[in-house]
């Protein structure tokens, strides 16, 4: 009799487990489905997670990365001397840029001046450190310690000093998630210089994304740079991507400016796409009212630590030469 | 009559041995709670930026380890809670590493070899069980990417991912026998949800 009943309880018991399982995996299954169905909820669902764990995770993940960068370090403490040499060698070719670059930029400043251009004063950025890395094959992304506090918004483009990194898919109050321009979701309009010909850049997981939509390829040629066409309004224009890597009969890939296993840094654009314009007042101001133009604008989010692009044609023209996607920049860096 | 007395005494000789190997509730619930904490560990080590394209899966690992040791203290709600928190973290397919993860640690806990952990001898066939069960948490997410026509990772890719893990595992299985000395536990004492069923 005891017998029985204490099989009838292990039955139970099994029935319970089983029954349980089948709960998990349908749970599972449920949360799969919202992910492919309604991916900005999850976004904010790990967002949130984020917050809540990455700050007491930290004590444990800073050690490894310390470690991992040390492995990086001694990488390249073995080649020391070759880089040095390399390097020796870049300053030589940029100090001829950098003569270039200061002549062309007293000349833009004279034209500008000439014209009485008023650049929008749209961009801004904050820099943060990558915290978290997804290491797997099932996605391409980083989590930085800049969030929607710091400014940062969905959608924005990510950059470091090489070119673009990819874009924010995901903001939490002190974390952002960046999709990187390798992952299979990434998918970032293009043109290819100097033909211009556009692009879409589509990430595939590998280490040379495809270039697709290429309606034709004359004229491209391996090597020639790829940066942002702006199209679409998420990137500004003109950030620089990579370069074509090679050009096939079925698609066209292209290298990229940033080396993604070696992140660090990476500064967040804050960009609004500009409006169009509604007649030539909006762009040029009559010669009365320049004075007016340069005093010192409101950032255009609101945000105090945004500078505002002072006139350039105000600017001296021994100016420091910027980048154009940069020019108009400040910088927030989080300590 | 006799021989029913008999057997039931048995039963309970059974038991209490099954108890003594587990260790009671309050090994069951340190040893519960240990899994937790080096779980959480092994997601913040495998989140850290490092310069590897492919790392293990040294979550799967941590569950193996205690799958194959204590299988009555790897609850699947502490196993999929794990393998849920590691998909949401990481940017991976929410839901689908948890269920792959969930998968390969029944399966482990069903086909665990008897006399798993004594010796090197026990360790062989446990690793290749391990072997076998691993490839669960990166197949089924990419099989459910596949199914519902979502871009999916190289194969390559996969497996690269799948050998880095079984070469980890015995790795973490002497990191974690000297981290957390526990006594193996009766295979027979499993649960969903805490202490045996």
């Amino acid at each position: 009799m005891a017998r029985l009943r204490e099989d009838a309880g292990t039955e139970m018991a099994r029935g319970l487990r089983r029954i349980g399982l089948a709960l998990l995996a349908v749970v599972a299954l449920a949360l799969f489905a919202l992910w492919r169905v309604d991916n900005p909820r999850v976004e904010r669902l790990r967002m949130a997670l984020a917050d809540a764990l990455l700050p007491s995770m930290a004590a444990v993940s800073q050690p490894v990365a310390r470690f991992g960068s040390l492995v990086t370090d001694w990488e390249r403490f073995s080649d020391v001397y070759d880089q040095n040499r390399e390097l020796r060698r870049e300053i030589e070719r940029l100090r001829a840029w950098r003569d270039a670059a200061r002549n062309l930029e007293l000349e833009n400043a004279q034209l500008r001046a000439l014209n009485n251009v008023r650049l929008a004063p749209r961009m801004g950025f904050a820099t943060g450190e990558v915290i978290a890395d997804d290491a797997g094959p099932f996605g391409h992304s980083v989590l930085v310690n800049i969030g929607a506090r710091d400014g940062v918004s969905d959608g924005s483009a990510a950059v470091d000093g090489s070119g673009l990194v990819g874009r924010v898919v995901g903001v939490g109050d002190d974390f952002s998630r960046i999709l990187l321009l390798t992952d299979f979701d990434s998918r970032v309009p293009v043109k290819i210089l100097p033909t211009g010909r556009r692009a879409v850049l589509s990430g595939d997981a590998s280490a040379a994304p495809r270039l697709s939509f290429l309606a034709a390829t004359d004229g491209v040629e391996v090597g020639q740079r790829i940066v942002t066409s702006g199209d679409g309004g998420v990137f500004p224009p003109d950030l620089p991507v990579g370069v074509v890597a090679a050009l096939g009969s079925r698609a066209a890939r292209a290298q990229l400016a940033v080396d993604h296993e070696k992140l660090e840094f990476v500064r967040v654009l804050r960009w609004r796409r500009p409006s169009a314009a509604e007649g030539p007042v909006e762009l040029i101001l009559p010669p009365e009212e320049t004075s007016a133009a340069s005093a010192p604008t409101a950032a255009p989010h609101g945000t105090p630590d945004a500078p505002s692009n002072a006139a350039p044609h105000h600017a001296p023209p021994s100016a420091p030469p910027s980048a154009p996607h940069n020019a108009s920049t400040g910088a927030q860096a989080r300590p | 009559m006799k021989a029913e007395k008999r057997g039931a005494g048995a039963r309970r000789e059974a038991r209490q041995g099954a108890a003594h190997a587990g260790g009671g509730p309050v090994v069951e619930a340190a040893s519960l709670g240990a899994l937790l904490l080096f779980g959480a560990l092994a997601i913040a080590a495998s989140l850290a930026p490092m310069p590897v394209r492919f790392a293990p899966d040294l979550l799967f690992c941590v569950l193996a380890v205690w799958a194959v040791r204590r299988p009555n203290s790897t609850p699947a709600l502490a196993v999929f809670a794990l393998g849920l928190a590691r998909d949401l973290l990481s940017g991976a397919p929410a839901g689908a590493g948890a269920l792959g993860l969930l998968i390969a640690v029944e399966g482990l806990r069903v086909a665990r070899p008897p006399r798993a952990g004594e010796g090197l001898r026990g360790w062989l066939p446990v690793w290749g069980v391990v072997g076998a069960w691993a490839a669960a948490p990166a197949v089924v997410p990419w099989a459910l990417l596949t199914v519902t026509f979502a871009p999916a990772p190289a194969f390559a890719d996969i497996a690269l991912r799948y050998a880095a893990t079984v070469v980890a595992f015995p790795l973490a299985a002497v990191a974690l026998a000297w981290a957390a000395p526990v006594e193996n536990s009766s295979p027979d004492a499993r649960a969903l949800i805490g202490g045996g069923a």
